[in-house]
């Protein structure tokens, strides 16, 4: 333990040292975060830009809410909003999930009886993966769903109490409305441009941070330390723990720092779900760190492993929407095959405030994956650690 | 009593042979120098020796103890001295010291004590907090050496100690292999500079194609080849052929070269027959403007029993 513990030291003393370290692993990504959060809420502006009517998937539980529901097909909707039926809630969920649809709205069962009656009645919206097209969906169903608290107003207006106490709730704002935005999971909420990409380059930068566990393996080699590292009493596992151990804690600080500051700075809210936010992290590092070890594996030239995993990053992290949440439908598919396109779907549904159970869900997918990379590397670990 | 054992080792990289049943003693408190060609096997032969490599057939003992039975006590016991400077750029020199000292199980006071005599022992005290970006060339090497001996192991690998370094820093380092084997450290000693091998090694081993072609100290050596040929070179004035044929009929004589007027007699115990060369010379009127007498070392030795160059 003794000597894995040197080398885990030895491992963090020489990135802490190397200058290029803070700025790549601790400034970038904030840089990044700030950059291209603010890149992407200046689209918000949605006045002066052409917007393409956004996928809207609409399931309607309440036959009587039928021709409410209509006013969302009508032409001066088309105009945003492309509408498809969905039979059932689950189906709509789905097909959100797997990028089919941008937003979903149901109108609930019994919708039209409740808000005549005065009891609560709502609308439940789903944004999707993209922050910007949510507040256009948001914008335009929010704008039909006022101008239904005014008519109803009206009928109030003409002698139907209940009505009347229905609109006088529409009138008194976001508490009284039919309309409640909500993420798949129903807990209410969305992200903004710069959570998003906290949640991106987060992800994006323990990848890489991870990585360097590769880059030291091999730097070693080729300086031959490594060889003066075997000449003492030191096993090749001793040095592949230290390495991983090394490096992964290297990048948990940087996780720390990342969410620390954005939140701070940011305002990130990163949730309060702080057991789910360490797994999300050590999955996240678990998986990078496997893959370093994987690469170090097939090559003894630290050039080559920078470039490998520079392109492995950069393409996974695009893939995954890690630039542009719109990156079109195969890529976006091709995208849920990487490593890195589920943990990103874990920080932002736990920035989502999703429920237990989607989190978790993709936390699985997440550990599946890192564990698989971890076995890997563990059968390859010998070879990338060898210095013959 | 021997430190380290080599029976019949036998390494193969593919189909290649890089040492051939290789047997080799080396004792307690000598210096042994080893020497061979580029790929003679001498690299692999130190790494099997210090455990980085594995043999493929043979047996491998170090201070009584099996090389691939216990890997970690052997290891232990030797200091290596890579022939590349193997240093870390962002650590000091105090700081390597301190890592490898760590990675041989030294801690607290007695890693300190360690650490001070090393840097004292390679003359880097005043620039302990310094890093090797700012040493020069021998500097590092003699960081190299003390990264190697900070344990204080009973044997001292060196693998080309001192290449590329400046004459004062080169000194210094043969000096303080010396000190170390007057210490009690048995030094194994690689080098393509013949005279420093000659300078400091108490035993030579010459391998060549993964084999030993010759064992011994340096005087066993020189002298069984001063038995087999010396050289006298004479520069005369009015040599002729009657004069070189009689020397060549000398029985003493191996080969005669003549270029211009330069006489180069290969021969045995040359001391015993120069008054006979010199009275055939004179007997033909020949005048003799200089002569000496060509004794072997071990860079003949070499060259003789390789075929080439050691630094070919």
């Amino acid at each position: 333990m003794r000597t894995i513990g040197t080398l885990i030291h030895h491992e963090l003393r020489r990135m802490i040292r190397a200058k290029e370290t803070f700025w790549l692993l601790i400034f970038m990504p904030l840089l990044l975060i700030f950059i291209l959060g603010n890149a992407l809420s200046g689209f918000f502006d949605l006045e002066d830009r052409e917007v393409d009517p956004i996928e809207v998937g609409l399931v309607v539980l309440d036959e009587a809410s039928d021709d409410m529901a209509g006013l969302l097909r009508t032409e001066e909707m088309a105009k945003w909003l492309s509408v498809r039926g969905f039979p059932d809630r689950q189906q709509l969920l789905d097909a959100l999930e797997d990028g089919e649809i941008e937003y979903g709205v149901a109108v609930p069962e019994h919708f039209a009886e409740n808000a005549a009656s005065g009891s609560a009645a709502v609308w439940e919206l789903y944004p999707g993966k993209n922050g910007d097209r949510n507040l256009v969906a948001e914008s335009v169903i929010g704008g039909l769903l006022d101008r239904i608290n005014f008519v109803q107003s009206a009928a109030a207006a003409l002698g139907n109490p209940q009505a009347a106490e229905a609109a006088a709730r529409g009138a008194s704002g976001a508490e009284g409305s039919y309309v409640n935005v909500t993420a798949p999971d129903m807990s209410g909420r969305d992200y903004s441009a710069l959570e998003y990409y906290a949640a991106q380059m987060l992800v994006m930068f323990l990848l890489y941070s991870g990585m360097a566990a590769g880059l030291s393996i091999v730097d070693e080699k080729e300086s031959r330390t490594l060889n003066r590292i075997y000449a003492a009493a030191v096993k090749p596992i001793q040095v592949l723990v230290g390495k991983i151990a090394g490096n992964g804690l290297a990048a948990f600080g940087q996780a720390l720092v990342i969410i620390l500051f954005t939140s701070t700075v940011y305002g990130v809210d990163w949730g309060d779900r702080y057991a789910h936010l360490l797994a999300a992290c050590l999955l996240t590092v678990i998986g990078s760190v496997s893959l370093a070890v994987i690469v170090a594996a097939f090559t003894n030239r630290a050039r080559t492993v920078q470039a490998i995993f520079i392109a492995l990053t950069m393409v996974m992290t695009f893939l995954s929407g890690g630039f542009s949440s719109e990156i079109g439908g195969f890529l976006e598919r091709l995208g849920t095959f990487t490593f890195s396109y589920w943990a990103s779907q874990s920080f932002i549904h736990l920035i989502l405030n999703s429920a237990d159970s989607i989190v978790q869900e993709r936390l699985t997918v997440l550990g599946l994956i890192a564990a698989g990379l971890f076995l890997i590397s563990a059968l390859l670990g010998r070879k990338a650690v060898s210095h013959e | 009593m021997s430190l380290v054992r080599l029976r019949q080792v036998v390494k193969r990289y593919g189909t290649k042979l890089s040492v051939d049943h290789l047997s080799l003693t080396i004792e307690r408190g000598e210096i042994f120098g080893l020497l061979g060609p580029n790929g003679a096997g001498k690299s692999t032969t130190i790494k099997m020796i210090c455990g980085l490599l594995r043999s493929d057939q043979g047996e491998i003992e170090v201070d009584g103890e099996s090389v691939r039975r216990h890997p970690l006590s052997v290891k232990s016991k030797i200091g290596i001295v890579p022939q590349e400077i193997a240093l870390y750029e962002h650590l000091t020199a105090v700081e390597h010291l301190r890592f490898f000292g760590r990675l041989y199980g030294l801690r607290g006071r007695q890693l300190q004590e360690r650490i001070d005599e090393a840097l004292a022992f390679v003359g880097l005290t005043g620039h302990r907090n310094d890093r090797p970006g700012s040493f020069s060339g021998g500097m590092k090497r003699r960081l190299n050496i003390a990264c190697a001996i900070v344990h204080q192991p009973k044997l001292i690998i060196m693998d080309e100690p001192t290449v590329g370094i400046d004459p004062q820093s080169r000194n210094h380092i043969l000096e303080s292999v010396r000190e170390l084997n007057r210490r009690g450290a048995t030094i194994i000693y690689t080098s393509h500079y013949m005279e420093e091998v000659e300078a400091i090694s108490t035993r030579v081993g010459i391998i060549d194609h993964g084999r030993l072609i010759a064992l011994g100290t340096i005087r066993e050596l020189l002298l069984m080849q001063v038995e087999e040929q010396e050289k006298l070179v004479i520069e005369t004035e009015g040599l002729t052929d009657l004069a070189v044929e009689e020397i060549k009929r000398h029985a003493s004589v191996q080969r005669v070269e003549r270029r211009d007027g330069v006489l180069e007699v290969y021969l045995r115990h040359a001391q015993s027959y120069l008054q006979d060369m010199l009275y055939i010379l004179a007997k033909h009127e020949v005048r003799i403007a200089s002569l000496r007498n060509e004794t072997p070392n071990l860079e003949t030795l070499f060259l003789t029993l390789t075929g080439r160059n050691l630094r070919d």
